[in-house]
């Protein structure tokens, strides 16, 4: 390397990780529409819902996989690597997550209770809440960088990051009274069908439990 | 014999001199400018062609006015030149010998693209003639001790430097509810404090050559008062102005440019006043002895050569300088000025203190350890230590080397040339 100076300075990970975000964003933004459909039963708008998630999946992997490779272990960082590095692996799980709901949801026609809608879509709102918190909190990223980690920056994600918390918390109460809801029609409901839509509401909890553990390896990285 | 014939061989001898060392400095400046005001192109503080300028400039004050120190422990503090009184023309040879076996090695080290120390060239050349000229007894094995215990404390010395300088901008300014407001009370003190170095430096070196010895009090009185004027204008200024981009930020980062270019010069300066005696220093020493015919050194260097090597730094900056700055620029994407104003001030004081102590010291090697020290304190997002790996693998593969080439071509010359 000609210039020494050029080669000491390497490209640090706020950028990629704030492109992984918004692919993860991305991918949640169809769970919505997703689950209007399954809940309208419409199987060829789940087949195509079910495919672009996939699709932004993958390409959430491809910017996952990119990072992992330029983090080699001799880098000085104004974070700690393992911290990104575990960071990275939640947040690409919530994307993991949404691709499993929609491959319950593909797998068999499945029939939604009418009664159970309310709930389920409102399940759904708050796993959304959850995403859109963590998306603010990551987006930090890039002005904590900025601020070389300034008091008022980190006290800014923090609140944010508890924000994620308070929206995981109120997601898991939902959960319980869907799976309440669930049981109480379970005279009316076959067996099959109980299954799929117990895991499926497990899936959804699942990922925001999975922004919530991001937003908490958020915490690590900003404290360092 | 005497003078006459004695002029009549050396004088072509002096020319090759001169002309090897003219090729050093050009070297030197290709080399070093990009390490050391690369960040100042990077974060936008200078485009390219004032970087240029700017270097030429400081680079050419700092050798003038501030080159006498390392220039003398290069001509007469690592070979002990009492060894050579009884031939004086081997002292000669070996010099040039200096030159060409330093020079070579930088030059095949630059084709190969690896990264090389001009100063350690030098040095090893010295150390490689010195043994086989005078053996053993021929190093002053107590200045080579310093020299190299230098350049471990100038990279470590430069990054507590700004580590120190950057963790009081992160306190000061970046904390702050306002980073704005704060960078135009606090940026003032910045601004007194590069202006007060560069000054004590000018100062000193113009006083020392136009009155022989400064009184340091008068020195440190010119300096503190250009440095009060300059934080009370920029004060001023800065209370005025507003830029209104979006980011408070960013605002104070296009603020602060003006900061880094006082940083820029200063270590274009403190680059000039170390690096010159590693092109000119064996000229210097060919130059006393030719004129004395004698080897003891006492007489003082005169200005043209200084002024000589100036020309080859700037040359060699505006040339090859540029075209490696250019890379630079695009490379580093990420550097702001305030992180590089920290690392260029840490550098050039350690560098600068070197020059005084006439230590010969990488400023490349300085600039890598302010990098790191602004790393260390969350400045930076990411830094390749391998760098560091590979700087010491350059140590120690240059020392010997340059040594080697020194040793063959000293002994191809003795050989080929008559000894009076």
């Amino acid at each position: 390397m000609r210039s020494v100076i050029g080669a000491l300075f390497r490209k640090s990970p706020f950028e990629a990780l704030h492109r992984h975000m918004q692919k993860v964003r991305e991918c949640c933004d169809q769970l919505k529409p997703l689950m209007e459909a399954f809940m309208s039963g419409d199987r060829d708008l789940i087949r195509r819902k079910t495919k672009e998630i996939s699709d932004l999946e993958h390409e959430a992997d491809i910017i996952k996989n990119d990072i992992r490779e330029h983090l080699p272990h001799r880098l000085l960082m104004s974070v700690d690597r393992s911290d990104v590095l575990h960071f990275l692996n939640q947040e690409d799980a919530v994307a993991d997550s949404i691709e499993d709901i929609a491959r319950l949801i593909e797998m068999r026609e499945t029939n939604v209770p009418s009664e159970l809608k309310g709930e389920l879509m409102e399940l759904v709102d708050k796993v959304m809440h959850t995403i859109t918190s963590l998306e603010s909190a990551t987006f930090e990223l890039k002005s904590l960088a900025q601020s070389s980690f300034s008091r008022e920056e980190e006290k800014k994600v923090s609140d944010l990051i508890k924000r994620i918390d308070r929206s995981e918390y109120e997601a898991d109460i939902v959960q319980q009274r869907s799976a309440r809801k669930l049981f109480s029609l379970e005279d009316k409901t076959d067996l099959l069908s109980v299954v799929l839509l117990m895991k499926i509401m497990g899936e959804l909890g699942s990922v925001a439990d999975h922004a919530q553990n991001t937003g908490d390896r958020l915490r690590g990285i900003i404290a360092r | 014999m005497g003078l006459e014939s004695g002029e009549m061989i050396v004088s072509p001898v002096l020319l090759v001199a001169i002309f090897a060392g003219f090729y050093m400095a050009v070297n030197i400046g290709a080399n070093d400018v990009a390490n050391s005001m690369g960040t100042s192109v990077a974060s936008g503080a200078l485009t390219l062609r004032k970087a240029v300028v700017v270097a030429g400039l400081c680079n050419f004050v700092g050798a003038v006015l501030l080159g006498v120190y390392v220039t003398d422990t290069i001509r007469k503090g690592i070979i002990n030149p009492a060894y050579f009184a009884p031939n004086p023309n081997l002292l000669i040879y070996g010099m040039i010998a200096v030159l060409l076996g330093a020079g070579g090695w930088v030059s095949i080290a630059t084709y190969l693209r690896l990264p090389v120390s001009t100063t350690h060239s030098i040095v090893g050349a010295l150390i490689g003639f010195g043994l086989l000229g005078a053996g053993i007894q021929g190093i002053q094995w107590k200045v080579v001790g310093a020299i190299i215990l230098s350049w471990f404390i100038s990279p470590i010395g430069g990054a507590g430097i700004s580590y120190l300088l950057f963790t009081i901008i992160k306190r000061k300014i970046l904390d702050s509810p306002s980073p704005l407001a704060a960078a135009k009370r606090v940026g003032p003190f910045f601004v007194g404090l590069v202006l007060f170095v560069i000054g004590l430096a000018v100062v000193y070196g113009v006083s020392k050559r136009l009155l022989g010895n400064p009184h340091f009090s008068y020195v440190l009185g010119i300096a503190g008062a250009i440095a009060i004027i300059g934080g009370l204008a920029s004060y001023i200024f800065l209370g005025r102005y507003a830029l209104g981009e979006n980011d408070e930020y960013e605002e104070m980062e296009e603020l602060s440019k003006p900061l880094q270019v006082l940083s820029a010069s200063y270590v274009a300066l403190a680059n000039g006043a170390n690096d010159v005696a590693n092109s000119i220093g064996p000229i210097a020493a060919i130059l006393t002895v030719m004129e004395t015919q004698k080897v003891t050194m006492q007489v003082p260097v005169p200005i043209w050569v200084f002024g000589l090597g100036g020309i080859g730094l700037v040359i060699g900056i505006s040339t090859w300088g540029y075209r490696v700055m250019e890379t630079i620029g695009r490379k580093i994407t990420e550097v702001t000025p305030t992180r590089g104003f920290a690392a260029e001030f840490g550098a050039a004081t350690a560098v600068i203190v070197c020059s005084r102590l006439g230590m010969p010291v990488s400023t490349t090697h300085a600039s890598v350890g302010s990098v790191i020290g602004v790393g260390m304190a969350r400045g930076i997002g990411a830094i390749n230590l391998r760098v560091v790996g590979r700087i010491g693998i350059s140590w120690l593969v240059t020392l010997p080397v340059s040594a080697g080439f020194t040793i063959v071509i000293y002994k191809v010359l003795s050989a080929l040339l008559p000894q009076l």
